[in-house]
């Protein structure tokens, strides 16, 4: 663990991971063949930090080169390249078509805000190149096929995943590959910027609320208390001292399966809170004045919003 | 204006197992990339759909290998093209540094 950076505990008892917890194992895994196959934390982090990214790197032995808007992760797992034949790279893909782990993936996740050790997590992927085989479209479903067709209109390479690992602060740890393959990734990742930033500009009331949940030990002596991640199964705050930060993770009562859902999980985690002992009234003046962003729950009934 | 009529054809294909091979290239213009010391034909591609056109005999549309003898302006000028196992699965056998 960086130095620094403390590991600390919600009330409920669940430890601040920046990364999805993926406690609902069913919701993240698919059915190969008969056999259903669990996806696993990592699994869904490491495809979560894939789908999300808009750029990674790709080497090719000695030479690497960064992709950006040019890649798309099919259900099963494959990455497919969108990468020029005439260019330099398109022919190194060209002479490793075939050859398993030839090709290598490396993505960092980030936390989306401004702050301190916003590295999250480095997922790394090795695979085999092949030319991209059309037939694999009529498997797809509708938002992979819109995802293939945002990819620049040069050749598709599709790198079928031979080994996979992922590395955090907490050390570093092999995927494996049928997890990686089961698994999706978490319904909020390719939209977490986005709602980290809006609920910073336009709820800025509600982020006030939700940090008091936050164990009152651990805000203790920090300068400010900001959102660092948001997920299926709950939002993260970081306490930032002037020496140290801690995360703490405040989990939904219930799992959030789509982006719309978001709202009614923040809405039920201080719902859940409310009563005698909680942390207190709720503050003056409403966040959903500003400017609010078209279909958030919150700004279309914030109001509602329970008190704290 | 010009009309491609004369790009090189790929008069004979021996890497069978593309989709685009069915006695012969049948893609409308093949990309030959440059791979270390080999050219290769990029629009090479393994699947189980018959690809390209079967009244169309294959022709190079571009080629990286600029130092070929037969390239200009990563156009290929030779008179035909003969693609097979090599380097890759897919060389382009007539390429010729200069």
């Amino acid at each position: 663990m960086a130095k620094g950076t403390d590991m600390a505990f919600h009330r409920a008892g669940r430890p601040a991971e920046l990364a999805a917890p993926a406690t609902d194992v069913g919701a993240t895994a698919s059915v190969a063949g008969a056999q259903v196959v669990p996806a696993g934390p990592d699994a869904v982090t490491a495809r979560s930090a894939l789908s999300a990214s808009p750029s990674l790197r790709l080497r090719l032995g000695e030479a690497a080169v960064d992709l950006v808007g040019s890649h798309a992760v099919l259900p099963d797992g494959t990455v497919v390249l969108a990468v020029d034949a005439m260019s330099r790279t398109g022919g190194l893909l060209v002479a490793a078509r075939g050859r398993p782990g030839a090709v290598r993936l490396d993505v960092t996740q980030l936390v989306p805000v401004a702050v301190r050790s916003r590295i999250r997590a480095k997922v790394w992927m090795s695979g085999t190149a092949r030319r991209f085989d059309p037939v694999i479209l009529e498997q797809c479903d509708g938002d992979t096929v819109m995802a293939l067709l945002d990819l620049p209109p040069v050749a598709l390479w599709a790198v079928e995943p031979v080994e996979v690992g992922l590395a955090r602060d907490t050390g570093e740890a092999a995927v494996d590959i049928s997890a990686w393959r089961a698994a999706r990734p978490d319904p909020l990742a390719a939209d977490e910027a986005a709602h980290l930033q809006h609920l910073t500009r336009h709820h800025r009331v509600l982020l006030d609320r939700l940090a008091t949940l936050v164990d009152p030990a651990v805000t203790a002596g920090s300068t400010r208390v900001v959102p660092v991640a948001v997920d299926a199964d709950g939002i993260v705050f970081r306490a930032e001292a002037p020496d140290r930060h801690t995360d703490v993770r405040l989990p939904f009562p219930r799992r959030v399966t789509r982006n719309a859902g978001l709202a009614d999980g923040l809405r039920l985690l201080l719902a859940g809170t409310t009563g005698p002992g909680s942390a207190g009234p709720a503050r003056a003046g409403a966040d959903v004045a500003q400017s609010p962003a078209a279909g958030c729950g919150l700004c279309e009934d914030a109001r509602d919003l329970p008190s704290v | 204006m010009k009309t491609l009529l004369q790009t090189p054809p790929v008069r004979e294909c021996a890497a069978t197992a593309c989709s685009f091979n069915a006695n012969g290239c049948h893609a409308p213009a093949i990309t030959v990339a440059s791979t270390g010391d080999a050219a290769s034909c990029a629009t090479f591609v393994e699947s189980s759909m018959q690809g390209g056109m079967a009244d169309v005999t294959g022709a190079v549309g571009a080629c990286a290998r600029s130092e070929c003898v037969y390239n200009t302006n990563l156009a290929c000028t030779a008179e035909s093209i003969t693609v097979g196992p090599g380097a890759t699965a897919s060389d382009c056998l007539t390429y010729q540094p200069a």
